[in-house]
């Protein structure tokens, strides 16, 4: 979608649905700039609610963007979500294809 | 990746190390040892010269005591801001140099090794990206260089100074708990 490639509306279609919600968009950007974080962590990196960060976690769970697994860190109980391969991929598609969909808005 | 993701990423990083070191621990950390000093000043009691560096160690514990169970964990996989080799070359260099000045200067090893350590924190600062730090990695040597060089250092000045950093390392913290409480993660309805 450059000047070569004018903006095509039906593209728009082909966003990955789970990652265009802004709370999961939110909780993937945030697992993108660490290995692994905390219930806790995210929690504050987002500031969603704790009942909906824990939907929004299944449901990326389901989809096999994150890894969720409980973990002893210093002796304590956690819950920690990492992203997986298939996350990353994922949000770098989403990344490809709504970037040149805005950079076409703007001009 | 994206650039702008990655780009993203980066500033979330550096965002959530500043919010993590912003708890004040190290300020008040920082400033009794500045107290320490002025301490020692006054005194010449051997001890403030030790007391003041010591409490450092109790950093890495009181964080996991009272911040990353309200914070939250994160573990990050950031390369350094600076090549790994080259922090730690340039890091060697400023020790080696300032114990080397100490050796073989005239005006004792105080300064320069006050200056090396702090020259130290400055570079751990620049890697983490932890702008108090550098203030204080700064501001510090020149505090200690510019008093003992015009001979304005009394201990109550270097006191007072410790002090304020200290009350600011408090008020940090004492708005660290408040602005993080502690939450149990049972509740998190997570299987």
């Amino acid at each position: 979608m450059t000047e070569d490639h004018p903006l095509d509306p039906r593209e728009i279609s082909d966003l990955d649905r789970v990652i265009h919600s802004p709370t999961r968009l939110k909780i993937m950007l945030v697992l993108m700039s660490v290995e692994e974080a905390d219930f806790t962590f995210i929690t504050h990196a987002t500031d969603l609610t704790r009942g909906n960060l824990s939907a929004n976690l299944t449901k990326l769970e389901e989809t096999g963007y994150i890894k969720i697994e409980k973990k002893f860190i210093e002796r304590v109980p956690k819950t920690i979500a990492s992203i997986t391969p298939a996350g990353k991929k994922a949000l770098d598609d989403y990344s490809s294809l709504l970037g040149p969909i805005l950079d076409q808005l703007r001009q | 990746m994206n650039d702008q993701i990655t780009e993203q990423t980066k500033q979330l990083r550096k965002q959530y190390a500043r919010t993590f070191h912003n708890d004040g621990l190290l300020d008040i950390f920082v400033g009794w040892a500045i107290v320490s000093a002025g301490i020692y000043l006054l005194t010449s009691l051997a001890i403030f010269s030790f007391a003041g560096w010591m409490p450092i160690l109790l950093i890495a514990p009181l964080k996991k005591r009272f911040v990353i169970p309200r914070f939250g964990y994160a573990k990050f996989s950031k390369p350094a801001a600076l090549p790994r080799p080259i922090l730690i070359g340039a890091g060697a260099v400023i020790l080696i140099g300032s114990l080397l000045v100490s050796v073989l200067g005239s005006q004792g090893f105080r300064v320069p090794l006050i200056v090396g350590l702090l020259g130290l924190a400055l570079l751990f600062a620049l890697d983490k990206g932890f702008n108090r730090v550098t203030v204080y990695a700064i501001f510090i040597p020149l505090f200690f260089i510019f008093g003992f060089s015009l001979n304005i250092l009394t201990p109550a000045i270097v006191i007072l100074v410790g002090g304020v950093l200290m009350g600011l390392g408090i008020y940090l913290f004492v708005n660290f708990l408040q602005k993080y409480p502690l939450e149990h993660e049972e509740e998190d309805g997570l299987s």
